[in-house]
């Protein structure tokens, strides 16, 4: 580590006015993006990309950086305000953002959130910085079985999220997962559950359609229905925000689930193929286990919120590093990226750290300057994003309502998507009523392709032999630890229910 | 309160829909093609999962039908509470949700004729009026307002078409 | 306080109106009266930020550069690319509608996905090509001493099914590229697919837990460079520019080139004056000195071919890719 070259790199970047300009601009446009329902911190990116034609690498570098923090952040103002995550990493956000705003705390939770997202986000920076080597090793040595164990441990945590009933998690969940194998077969292009000319449903139901449905129209739905009934009263918003950050007794209560949640998303973030949406449900499983009240996860409270949002903003330092050190993109959005530097005649790898360390350094700056980025735009916005909560309910359901159907089309423009959309609004509203859990069918479809491709692959490198599994030391990690998870969630849910009872038996 | 409106007797029903549902998918995975090249069919994923619904559906199953065997009219636990109803004829608020729906279902028929900013606009409206909102000038204006805007936006700053149908001169205009 | 709020917002809602009244003035691009009056839809049959868009949206700021209009790229995408693809051969034939249609159109009617085939397009011209690789794991081949492709088709005819190859995604381009390579040399690999993409299967090759991949130079780039991997040839006619070491398949004594393709199409029947005004506007955007720039630093090879070659090579590649299908069995 040369830490004269690092203070030179970061002094060169942060005074530099145009990539604070840029950085700046990207940030600004990342949250708004992020904000949207549909639209993704990887579509800001992509349509971005023509524009830094003309700029310099650390300029462009910024302004995609920028747009990359702002989005993972982005995204859970929706998911907090509206209940629709505004991208996929932003879904375990609204388990506890939206119950507190539907306590009146909006403010308080979305700058708990930001704080949050700023925290992981200089956590992944920092561990890019200073161990990227390492993480890189450990990168590399995921393959096929590691990656279906990884799966497997990430769809353990169900049971922690699955409220009340575990039986009805599961059932979510098992379905969930059968929904994820409706197209093509991964490996040999079998139809399943469809025919060929069915060609809307050939890649399965797409994830950010469904999402929207499964949350956004669905609240709409039922918020349409407690309004005929009365139920629905109008918040006053009697939430004052002095503050843009949370006050020092709410950071004391929450910096645990920070520093777990970021570290947790740099490592996942770090695993090609495991991205954001993955890391926040393992993070939101391990602060509610971790927890002396986890009874209290999922009614609002600002742990469960910070434990996310680090999560996610963590991810994006982690992408970075297979990015940089291997070439090898850690998803969607660093796939991109990794464009971005090739077409300034840098090619991200092994080589880069030896023949390009200062542009290496200089990356690292960026992305620090990113989150702070994020943090400026985060803390002008909260009041103004805050208000939004307190629109006339009576007008704010059917502006969701079109603005997230609008959302599901933008992601393919196919009509089609907008139609498995309100399907899955129908399903959500059902489920809900109910009192089947969503996130669990959230966390099977968001695992259940990496699953089976994983496994399906896995097998055929091993000609048929699963038992191989138990010749990697890092499948095996996993495997118990999501034995662990799975045992301890179904003592812990135990004793949440018994603590439920006791309190609501004290009520009467 | 009846036996049939117990959380315990919905659960009870739910399980049978997911059984059948997962019976009827299993049958439908015997229809999958088999190929050679590999060592894992295309079926076996799918009904490992399928297999896992079934599994804890009828759990559910069994324990809904022992805590209807031993229901009591005064008993006070969760699932001896009233379940939620989705009767279209007696609730109102279920039939509200119900047009939100059909009105959902009308937007996707018809976005690609009336395009996006038509029927956003007749969607908000009839739900506005329909929870309630007698507001004229808020309601016709957030309802095309918004619409427009979000067009403009997906259209200008993020270069998405969206579908316009009569409304398509508005593409040309802003070039 | 109720009313309020709504009246702030609707205020605010109205400044956006009349902001975007605002720009409208500054967008308008000037018509001349004859083709092209307005701004033109390039569809993109892939998702934002791959390889096609990446090509496509250079390729169109040039052509806007010549056609004095701005194009605007339109990812239509699912269903493994026929959704855009359909939506080219069914845009309006107005000329304001092209598309970018790619090597995967000539699977679909073998897979029996959909009907589309090449022709149910007018071609304008081809863009760009990337050839596929014989690229395997540096550590594994030295252990089993293969230095070039003859030692590695010696191995393989050894060691019948057992060298195991990643591609991208099953029927996908580099899939097909092992199946021909197996086809041309009589060797029985066993193609892993990656349906995550080529950076996964490249990834795996270099940790070993797969042999080799068949994917393009660029893609495997970092690791051939790190030495990782090495790559034994390259299914070109000429050797790579940015990689002048790596020997073609053809000089070693194998006849075999395979590549992805990708080209410009408009719907059928588009009036021919127009369809020539855009075969001279891709001509020329085919040498613009920015994209060329563009494509170099990419790593990915400008290969222009005009309308009539296009057609005649798009109805021979479809021959070829049936028989290497039929090859993997698909």
């Amino acid at each position: 580590m040369d830490f004269g070259l690092l203070f030179d790199s970061y002094f060169a970047v942060w005074l530099n006015p145009q990539v604070l300009f840029m950085t700046l601009l990207g940030a600004c446009g990342g949250v708004l993006l992020g904000a949207i329902p549909g639209m993704t911190a990887t579509m800001g990116v992509a349509l971005l990309i023509p524009f830094s034609f003309g700029m310099d690498l650390i300029p462009s570098i910024g302004l995609l950086l920028g747009i990359y923090c702002g989005g993972m952040y982005g995204g859970s103002i929706s998911a907090i305000l509206i209940h629709a995550p505004g991208t996929p990493s932003a879904a375990a956000t609204l388990l506890d953002g939206y119950p507190m705003s539907q306590k009146g705390e909006a403010g308080r939770a979305l700058s708990v959130a930001m704080f949050s997202s700023f925290c992981g986000g200089v956590i992944g920076a920092l561990v890019m910085t200073f161990l990227s080597p390492l993480v890189a090793d450990m990168a590399m040595n995921f393959g096929p079985g590691e990656m279906f164990m990884l799966a497997v441990f990430g769809l353990s945590v169900i049971i922690a999220i699955s409220g009340k009933s575990i039986v009805k998690g599961l059932i979510s969940a098992f379905f969930g997962m059968a929904l994820c194998t409706v197209g093509l077969d991964p490996t040999n292009g079998i139809p399943r559950f469809i025919s060929y000319k069915q060609t809307g449903l050939l890649d399965g139901f797409q994830f950010i359609p469904t999402l929207i449905g499964l949350f956004a129209v669905a609240e709409v739905i039922s918020g349409v229905e407690r309004i005929i009934s009365g139920e629905e009263k109008q918040e006053k918003s009697s939430e004052k925000i002095k503050k843009v950050l949370p006050d020092l007794s709410t950071i004391k209560k929450i910096w645990p689930n920070i520093l777990s949640g970021g570290l947790i998303g740099t490592f996942i973030g770090a695993i090609p193929g495991a991205g954001g949406d993955i890391a926040v449900f393992v993070s939101y499983g391990a602060s509610k286990s971790a927890s002396k009240h986890p009874e209290l996860y999922g009614t609002g409270i600002p742990n469960g919120v910070a434990a996310t949002e680090s999560a996610n903003n963590g991810c994006s330092g982690g992408a970075m590093i297979p990015l940089l050190s291997l070439g090898v993109p850690g998803d969607s959005v660093t796939a991109i990226l990794l464009g971005a530097f090739i077409m300034k005649g840098i090619t991200p790898g092994p080589m880069m750290y030896i023949s390009e360390l200062p542009t290496v350094y200089k990356v690292f700056a960026a992305l620090m300057l990113a989150n702070l980025c994020m943090l400026i735009v985060g803390c002008c916005g909260v009041r103004f994003f805050a208000k939004i909560v307190s629109v006339e309910k009576k007008l704010l359901y059917p502006i969701i309502l079109v603005i997230s159907l609008l959302g599901a089309y933008s992601i393919n423009k196919n009509v089609f998507d907008v139609g498995v959309c309100v399907a899955f609004g129908v399903i959500g509203w059902l489920m809900n009523k109910y009192e089947f859990p969503l996130s669990p069918i959230l966390l099977a479809l968001i695992l259940g392709p990496m699953c089976e491709k994983n496994f399906v692959r896995f097998m055929n490198i091993q000609q048929g032999n699963f038992m191989a599994i138990f010749q990697s030391p890092i499948a095996v990690v996993f495997m118990a630890i999501a034995v662990a998870v799975i045992i301890f969630s179904v003592f812990n849910q135990r004793k949440i229910n018994k603590r439920m009872a006791g309190a609501s038996a004290s009520d009467e | 309160m009846k036996k049939t409106q117990t959380v315990a007797f919905a659960n009870l029903i739910e399980s049978i829909f997911f059984i059948a549902l997962g019976i009827w998918a299993w049958i439908k995975t015997g229809s999958f093609e088999e190929v050679k090249n590999t060592y894992v069919q295309a079926s076996t994923f799918p009904r490992i999962m399928i297999a896992g619904m079934l599994i804890f559906s009828v759990i559910l199953c069994v324990q809904s039908i022992w805590r209807l065997a031993t229901w009591k009219e005064e008993d006070q636990d969760s699932l001896a509470g009233k379940a939620a109803s989705i009767n279209v004829f007696k609730e109102r608020p279920i039939q509200a949700a119900f047009v939100v729906i059909v009105l959902a279902v009308l937007f996707v028929a018809l976005f690609q004729i009336l395009g996006y900013v038509i029927c956003a606009a007749i969607v908000s409206l009839v739900i506005m009026f329909l929870i309630g909102k007698r507001n004229w000038l808020q309601m016709v204006l957030v309802s095309v307002i918004v619409p427009l805007a979000m067009w403009f936006v997906f259209y200008k700053v993020l270069t998405v078409n969206i579908p316009m149908g009569p409304l398509s001169f508005l593409t040309d205009l802003f070039g | 306080m109720r009313s309020k709020t709504a009246k702030k917002v609707l205020s605010a809602v109205v400044t956006v109106a009349m902001l975007a009244g605002l720009m409208c003035g500054c967008g308008s691009s000037g018509g001349s009266g004859s083709y092209p009056e307005k701004g033109i839809s390039v569809i993109c049959p892939w998702a934002a930020g791959g390889g096609t868009d990446a090509c496509l949206r250079a390729f169109c700021e040039a052509m806007g550069k010549d056609l004095g209009v701005t194009l605007t790229v339109d990812n239509q995408t699912g269903g493994g690319g026929i959704l855009g693809h359909q939506a080219i051969a069914d845009a309006e034939p107005d000329g304001y509608t092209i598309g970018m249609i790619t090597f995967e159109l000539a699977t679909y009617e073998k897979l029996g996905t959909s009907e589309l085939t090449w022709e149910d397009y007018d071609p304008l011209c081809r863009v760009n090509t990337d050839a596929a690789t014989v690229t395997v794991n540096a550590e594994w081949a030295a252990a089993n001493n293969i230095t070039d492709l003859a030692s590695y088709i010696d191995y393989c005819k050894a060691h019948p099914g057992e060298v195991q190859m990643g591609g991208s995604s099953n029927a996908s381009v580099w899939h097909i590229a092992g199946g021909y390579l197996m086809q041309e040399t009589g060797i029985d690999i066993q193609m892993i697919t990656y349906q995550e993409g080529a950076a996964t299967a490249v990834q795996n090759a270099a940790s070993g837990f797969i042999q080799g991949v068949t994917v393009s130079l660029a893609e495997a780039r970092s690791f051939i460079e790190s030495g990782h991997l090495i790559c034994l040839g390259v299914m070109d006619e000429e050797r790579n520019a940015s990689f002048p070491d790596v020997p073609t398949c053809k000089e070693q004594g194998y006849d075999i080139t395979y590549f992805t393709q990708r080209g410009m199409a408009i719907p059928k029947n588009v009036d021919p004056e127009i369809k020539a005004r855009l075969e001279e506007a891709c001509a020329a955007a085919a040498e613009d000195p920015d994209f060329i720039e563009f494509m170099n630093n990419n790593g990915q090879t400008i290969s222009y071919m005009n309308s009539e070659d296009y057609t005649a090579f798009l109805q021979q590649s479809a021959a070829d890719v049936a028989s290497a299908m039929d090859a993997l069995g698909l």
